[in-house]
């Protein structure tokens, strides 16, 4: 056994720090997921910041400015935007990677117990080394990953929950070897010699290689032993373990991938419209190159410019001309856009966090936007992939109806809440006073107090209370349920239990268990009742359980059956109850048969199995139970929602096929209309020609699709996943059962890269993160516990259903606000520049602006930068009850119909029809230099203010004729944009002469405002040019009214849609469904770990004192 | 209680984007009304702005051929050339009475004065200088210096001054009645500022040797053909008509003012205007023109803004009365939900 070989290994040696130390100096249990540090931050920074094509490029034309008489503006009006731009964003990054180095330390500083020389000593988590000997109490994280030495529990045994590593809630037995088991002080782990040889860091979560070696004997290890960080000590009072791997080498961080950088698909397109702008400039550059060079023939340069004739012509001059335009028309790209947009974000996350609506008052958490430069994308998703347990589900089972010998009982109180024919469970705990021990209903409740697996524990402040370790959900569940009628199981001997009946305590001896599996679906106990009489109580699936009835012992079925498909279809999971008393000869000849079965080496379980059919037979059917998976809140309605809205949701999760089809019935993800497609086949062959075949039939009913963990991997396979992925679009809703992480990750990435949408994964454990780091958007829920999927996702929220606000409403808006902003921060400044263009035909294409260098630049910085913003911050093209309302006006976010090419091409084409009206009505209205009622001439820059406060007029309506609200901050900035101009031109035309900033302007101040035709003109032009917007948005809404349009006009009259109110139209589309169902399941539902667990529980007395550990 | 949800975001209208606001949609009740309310305010002031422009009385003399003799056009009657002198006479009539202030004009076209190379030859600081100025000009290039003397006022722009001169700056009628047009006054306020006389007397002998008169000075004013002396030098301050050329012109046919007359109204009559020609335009493919003018209280003869008053006005009339119509005929209904596409499909 020693000699297994582990390759190249790590030795650990126990108690032992120097040696340790000199191997594992340098690896540290300190974790960081920030981005920067103080050192690397301005490094970092700007390699990031110049990665983006606009900053590149505006650092180029920053540098251009400073050749001496490239600029046709002032030098440095470029590089003090770009400053300032860059300073914005990097008090925006410091101030992210701040929270996320506060969140770190957090982790870092959690307390855990070492074992330093015979004591206890309590240090932080980035204390722990390689080696140490560390004690882990209940409800613990481990703070690595350790080996388990010992426990408060019987043979070295914990249980642990790894819902954060692979998001199963139920919980999980590891247990040390028995060399160790008895090292119950800190005394003796002090003393422990030896070393372990384990495995190099990896991965891998499930797999584990090492070997403990003290003195000369070694043992291995396997993952039986390894206690993974992430995972949490539960219903365990303490343990004791040793680090073998810490911080980034433990198998959870190593398994989390660094954050990708997730950018938008706006973002995309927005990188490739700054490319085509790019393109424009340099078409216009090259355009006035061409023009400055072919006029350089002309007399008048020759003659009016060039009067002394060493003046020649040169190629440097062409260059030099083509940087000059390049110069002109470099903010044709708009420098403020990136940064506006970026503030925009950053605002709106800022009222996602805000959002009262998606704030869970419970656990007093609010929506919380991490990625705030994804909000835009909330509005364009179209698949969203979810997670079961902790997602939809509350992970919590509840023991909610029951059918006893076809009485139907109910835990409902509420008169109105139980149908007819149905008694509550009070009625029962009555009933069940008068029974006699051979009543239908008094061997059920006794079925659910005896026949398990679960583990009791006196609550230590409340010793009448017990609490309950069961490795099944469901188990667990009945077990509770048992206690609402009087039946408290209250202890687990090795060879009995005990069970309180209305105070008495009554033995049970327990004699055989017939473990539960799935080829099984049912589990048996056999026991010996107070009376002496042997028993078997079975439960399980109804097939399996009406196939072993006795012909008397059917007379319940029917209606059982019935009972069955009415909790099926309410989405409850059921078991079937059913018992037979066994005659002591019987027992006898059984026994023998399974000591012998259990007894065998190999193939036990077969034998086993076969061992329990004989005995499980002739059976009395009890009735059945169904336990609700409880749905978080408003699941069904917030799917319901969600599809209405055009997005298809797909559950993946690691839970069995039935469990995951209850849930898609009962969160109405399926309903019954749909043909169910079922694929659990594990051949490679019949899962391809399973595709093949559905696709060519092309099935025209609604389809659903359910996958099992093993044929998605063939599906998954390159070969097949074209063809499922076509099935799968096909159908309304896919399920997808019993798959890994990895998997999760695989679904996610195939629809990303192969069909041209928005994927939203959720998810609340840790095995949710690669799917969520994966997705275009990852959500994170707030579960009850962990908060790995939280720290990893873009978004977190509380509950499932604030998706629904969190998507329709905040997406929505946040796409149309972001479309508006970048569309419009376009088109102004293309307007702007164009006039520039226009006026290069005009001046000889010699570079001359026309607007004076710093009223251009405070264009991009002050004047228009307003607008956009209050656009991106406040803009609601229809409201939240609306949006909620007509969830259908959400599809319009993944068509993509606010931001695409057209809608970029015709901005752009406003933006040069408004240019060529400005400067063709001002070059008319200025005809020969304007002369003013004193027979005065204007001059250039006077021209230049003009047309200037022409252009300001004409974008700033168009930004008041795209923003559909109006609040008093949006007025202020459109309205007050303007009049800050037109206060701060004459302020500026005195200052800036005065302070040698702009001495253009002299003497423009005081003149401008007094000339009659300057106000008229201002009057005019933006009117011309915004008259064709304004009639086209008209006629658009006239003539080709869309669903916007309607429901915009809705929300102004208070229309309401009585004919699709949806909550009555869902009410009877369910009841439809409910009836089709009938026909189809029973609901059948259980979730266990697969064998082991009989003799596990067998190693519990829960009578005897647990050690302390101390 | 507070503690315990410390999270809870506040219920502000602002956090919960519930502000006051207003939707205005783009509806015929309100879209016809603002079709109606722009026609109505702009057609009468695109009248009235068109009626005052054609007030505006104004005179257009372009003598660019005249020392080629030959016939001129109207409203040229007949000019003749002094080509000993390059004395150029138009005659031309006034047919009614030019109420004061008349302004005179030249015009030029096709001449770049807003190209960025002549714009930025210019240095403000020698202008404003009334000692020699020592500094760096080379601002001015290409015409900064020459042989290491500095060209005084330096640059393109003062190199090509307009330097034809109408004779008395005045009209002659037949009668000889003159009508004369005064300089003062015709630059900017602002102007007065910008510019200063040199002050001759504490010029050196070799600073004023060093000052030399730019290449096109030199040329056409007979008084610099030998440079500068003591007593010729340009009194910069004095110069309304430079001043008003240096403010550049935005567009390549443009207009300055050469004199005005606020006192008397220009009667009618048939006149003689006498100008010499120095400056040279059709080197450039440009032409240059004298311009009699009057100006309404919008300015200058321009019927430009009127017309696009009128249009606008009209146009928007027209659409109100369209949809207006439309409206009445057949209504769209409000709002209609049986139009929602997933109702339809």
């Amino acid at each position: 056994m020693s000699n297994r070989n582990i390759g190249n290994e790590r030795v650990i040696y126990l108690n032992n720090n120097e040696k340790n130390l000199l191997t594992y100096k340098k690896e540290s249990n300190y974790i960081s997921t920030s981005k920067y540090t103080l050192c690397s931050f301005i490094f970092k920074f700007l390699r990031e910041q110049f990665s983006k094509y606009a900053n590149v490029f505006f650092l180029f034309t920053a540098l251009l400015q400073q050749i001496p008489n490239v600029s046709p503006t002032n030098r440095w009006t470029t590089a003090i935007p770009l400053a300032f731009v860059l300073a914005v964003t990097a008090i925006k990054e410091i101030f992210e990677d701040y929270k996320r180095h506060k969140s770190d330390n957090e982790v870092n500083n959690r307390k855990i117990q070492i074992i330093e020389n015979n004591k206890v000593v309590v240090k932080t988590w980035d204390d722990v080394k390689v080696g140490d000997i560390v004690r882990v109490e209940n409800d613990c994280y481990f703070p690595a990953d350790l080996i388990l030495l010992s426990s408060s529990e019987p043979d070295a045994l914990c249980y642990i929950e790894t819902s954060n590593l692979d998001g199963e809630t139920n919980l999980k037995i590891k247990q040390g070897l028995v060399e160790t088991s008895t090292i119950l002080t800190p005394e003796a782990a002090s003393q422990i010699q030896g070393i372990i040889k384990s495995e190099q860091p990896n991965n891998r979560l499930y797999n584990y290689d090492g070997v403990l070696i003290m003195g000369d004997k070694s043992y291995p290890l396997d993952p039986t032993q390894l206690l993974l960080r992430g995972a949490k000590l539960k219903n365990t009072q303490w343990i004791y373990g040793v680090v073998i791997t810490t911080g980034p080498n433990t198998k959870l961080l190593k398994n989390s991938n660094k954050a990708p950088i997730k950018k938008t698909s706006v973002e995309h397109m927005t990188n490739y419209q700054i490319v085509f702008l790019f393109g424009i400039l340099l078409i216009l550059s090259i355009t006035c190159t061409i023009g400055y060079f072919m006029r350089q023939n002309y007399s008048f340069e020759k003659v009016i410019l060039h009067p002394k004739e060493d003046n020649s012509f040169s190629v440097k001059d062409v260059i030099l001309g083509f940087l000059t335009f390049i110069v002109l028309f470099n903010n044709l790209i708009p420098i403020s856009l990136i940064v506006t947009m970026e503030f925009v974000k950053y605002c709106i996350s800022i009222l996602i966090n805000n959002d009262l609506d998606m704030y869970y008052e419970i656990s007093d958490t609010a929506a919380q936007c991490r990625t705030s430069s994804l909000v835009e994308e909330l509005g364009q998703v179209e698949y969203i992939f979810s997670d079961k347990t902790g997602t939809l589900t509350c992970n919590i089972m509840e023991f909610q109806k029951c059918s006893i010998a076809g009485q139907k009982y109910s835990k409902k109180k509420n008169k109105n809440d139980i149908s007819l024919n149905e008694k509550s469970f009070d009625k029962l705990k009555n009933d069940l006073k008068e029974a006699h021990f051979n009543d239908s209903i008094y061997q059920f409740v006794t079925l659910l107090s005896v026949c398990h697996t679960v583990i009791p524990e006196q609550d230590e402040k409340n010793p009448t209370v017990y609490n309950y370790q069961a490795s099944s959900p469901d188990e667990g569940a009945l077990v509770k349920g048992a206690i609402l009628f009087d039946f408290q199981f209250i202890t687990r001997k090795p060879h009995s239990i005990i069970v309180r009946v209305n105070g008495k305590d009554l033995e049970y001896e327990i004699l055989n268990i017939c473990e539960f599996n799935s080829t099984r679906k049912r589990m048996s106990t056999i026991v010996r009742c107070p009376n002496g009489e042997i028993k078997i109580f079975t439960k399980g699936a109804d097939t399996v359980i009406f196939e072993r009835l006795a012909e008397n012992g059917n007379i319940y079925m029917d209606s059982t059956i019935e009972h069955l498909e009415e909790y099926a279809s309410e989405g409850l999971r059921t078991l079937c109850l059913a018992t037979r008393t066994i005659s002591s000869e019987e027992y006898m000849s059984w026994s023998k048969i399974y000591d012998e079965a259990s007894t065998t080496l190999n193939n036990r379980e077969e034998e086993l199995m076969k061992a329990a059919e004989l005995i499980e037979k002739d059976l009395f059917l009890l009735g059945a139970t169904a336990i609700e998976d409880k749905l978080q809140d408003g699941i069904p309605e917030t799917i319901t929602t969600l599809t209405q809205a055009g997005i298809k949701i797909w559950i993946l999760t690691g839970d069995k096929q039935e469990t995951a089809v209850n849930i898609g019935l009962s969160c109405k993800l399926i309903n019954n209309d749909m043909d169910l497609i079922i694929f659990d086949e594990e051949e490679i062959k019949g899962t391809s020609e399973g595709l093949s075949q559905f696709i060519d039939e092309h099935l025209r009913n609604p389809m659903g699709l359910v996958i099992d963990g093993k044929t998605l991997e063939y599906a998954l396979k390159d070969d097949n996943k074209i063809k499922f992925l076509e099935l799968a679009t096909l159908c309304q809703s896919v399920i997808c059962c019993r798959v890994s992480p990895l998997q999760k990750s695989l679904v996610v990435k195939l629809v990303k890269n192969n069909i041209d949408a928005i994927t939203l994964a959720i998810g609340d454990g840790a095995n949710d993160v690669s799917m969520i780091q994966a997705a275009h958007v990852g959500v994170g829920i707030n579960g009850m516990e962990g908060l790995q999927a939280a720290r990893a996702a873009d978004f977190s929220i509380s509950q499932f259903r604030f998706l629904n606000k969190l998507l329709l409403i905040h997406g929505s808006w946040a796409y149309s606000r972001l479309s508006k902003l970048i569309l419009y921060s376009f088109y102004k400044n293309l307007t702007l520049y164009l006039t520039q263009f226009w006026f290069a035909f005009n001046n000889g294409f010699s570079g001359q602006t026309i607007y004076e260098s710093w009223t251009l630049t405070s264009y991009n910085v002050l004047f228009t930068v307003f607008p956009p913003i209050v656009m991106g911050f406040f803009d609601q093209f229809i409201n939240a009850m609306y949006l909620n309302k007509y969830p259908n006006i959400y599809k319009e976010g993944f068509l993509a119909k606010k931001f695409n090419i057209s809608r970029f091409v015709s901005w752009t084409i406003i933006g040069l029809y408004h240019s060529l009206i400005l400067y063709w009505m001002i070059k008319n209205i200025w005809y020969e230099s304007q002369i003013d009622k004193n027979g005065n001439i204007g001059n250039h820059w006077m021209l230049g203010a003009t047309l200037f406060t022409c252009v300001l007029g004409t974008v700033l309506l168009k930004a008041g004729l795209s923003i559909d609200k109006w609040n008093k901050y949006t007025t202020l900035a459109v309205v007050g944009s303007y009049v800050l101009w037109v206060i701060l031109l004459p302020i500026y035309c005195y200052i800036g002469p005065l302070i040698k900033l702009s001495p253009e302007l002299d003497g423009i101040g005081n003149k401008i405002y007094s000339i009659m035709v300057f106000w008229l003109t201002i009057i005019i032009i933006p009117v011309v040019c915004i008259l064709r917007d304004y009639l086209w948005k008209f006629m658009t809404r006239e003539y080709f009214t869309n669903d916007k349009h309607i429901i915009q006009e809705m929300q102004k009259l208070n229309i309401d849609d009585y004919s699709i109110n949806q909550s009555w139209y869902q009410k009877a589309v369910g009841k439809i469904s409910m009836i089709n169902h009938m026909r189809k399941s029973r609901g059948f539902a259980f979730s266990q770990n697969e064998s082991g667990q009989a003799n596990l529980i067998r190693v519990y007395d829960t009578t005897k004192k647990k050690p302390t550990g101390l | 209680m507070a503690n315990k949800l410390g999270n809870r975001p506040a219920d502000t209208a602002f956090k919960q984007q519930r502000l006051k606001s207003w939707q205005p949609l783009l509806t015929p009740k309100n879209v016809i009304p603002i079709f109606f309310i722009i026609g109505v305010i702009f057609l009468p002031i695109g009248i009235a702005l068109y009626v005052s422009s054609e007030s505006v009385k104004e005179i257009i003399l372009d003598y660019t051929k005249c020392k080629y003799g030959g016939k001129p056009t109207l409203p040229i009657a007949a000019w003749n050339y002094d080509s000993q002198q390059n004395i150029c006479t138009v005659n031309f009539e006034i047919f009614s009475e030019y109420k004061k202030p008349v302004f005179l004009y030249y015009r030029l076209t096709n001449f770049y004065q807003n190209h960025r190379d002549y714009f930025k030859s210019y240095m403000p600081k020698q202008l404003k200088s009334d000692k020699y100025y020592k500094d760096d000009i080379s601002d001015c290039a290409p015409l900064d210096k020459s042989n290491g003397k500095q060209y005084y006022p330096c640059g393109l722009i003062a190199n090509s001054f307009f330097s034809d001169e109408v004779i008395g700056s005045k009209l002659v009628r037949e009668d000889s009645f003159e009508y004369e047009f005064s300089e003062s006054g015709i630059s900017w306020s602002s102007d007065k500022d910008k510019y200063k006389n040199m002050n001759v007397n504490q010029l050196t002998d070799e600073e004023l040797k060093n000052l030399i008169p730019p290449p096109n000075w030199k040329k056409d004013f007979p008084q610099y053909k030998n440079g500068y002396t003591r007593e010729n030098f340009p009194r910069l301050a004095d110069m309304e008509r430079f001043q008003v050329w240096m403010r550049v012109a935005g567009l390549p046919n443009f207009r300055k003012l050469y004199g005005q007359n606020k006192n008397g109204s220009l009667p009618k009559g048939r006149y003689s205007i006498q100008i010499i020609d120095r400056f040279d335009v059709e080197s450039f493919g440009g032409t240059k023109s004298i311009i009699i003018s009057n100006v309404s209280a919008f300015g200058g003869k321009n019927p430009f803004l009127g017309i696009g008053y009128v249009v606008v006005g009209s146009l928007s009339l027209l659409l109100g009365i369209i949809f207006l119509v439309k409206n009445m005929i057949s209504p769209r209904k409000l709002g209609d939900t049986s139009y929602l596409s997933y109702k339809t499909q």
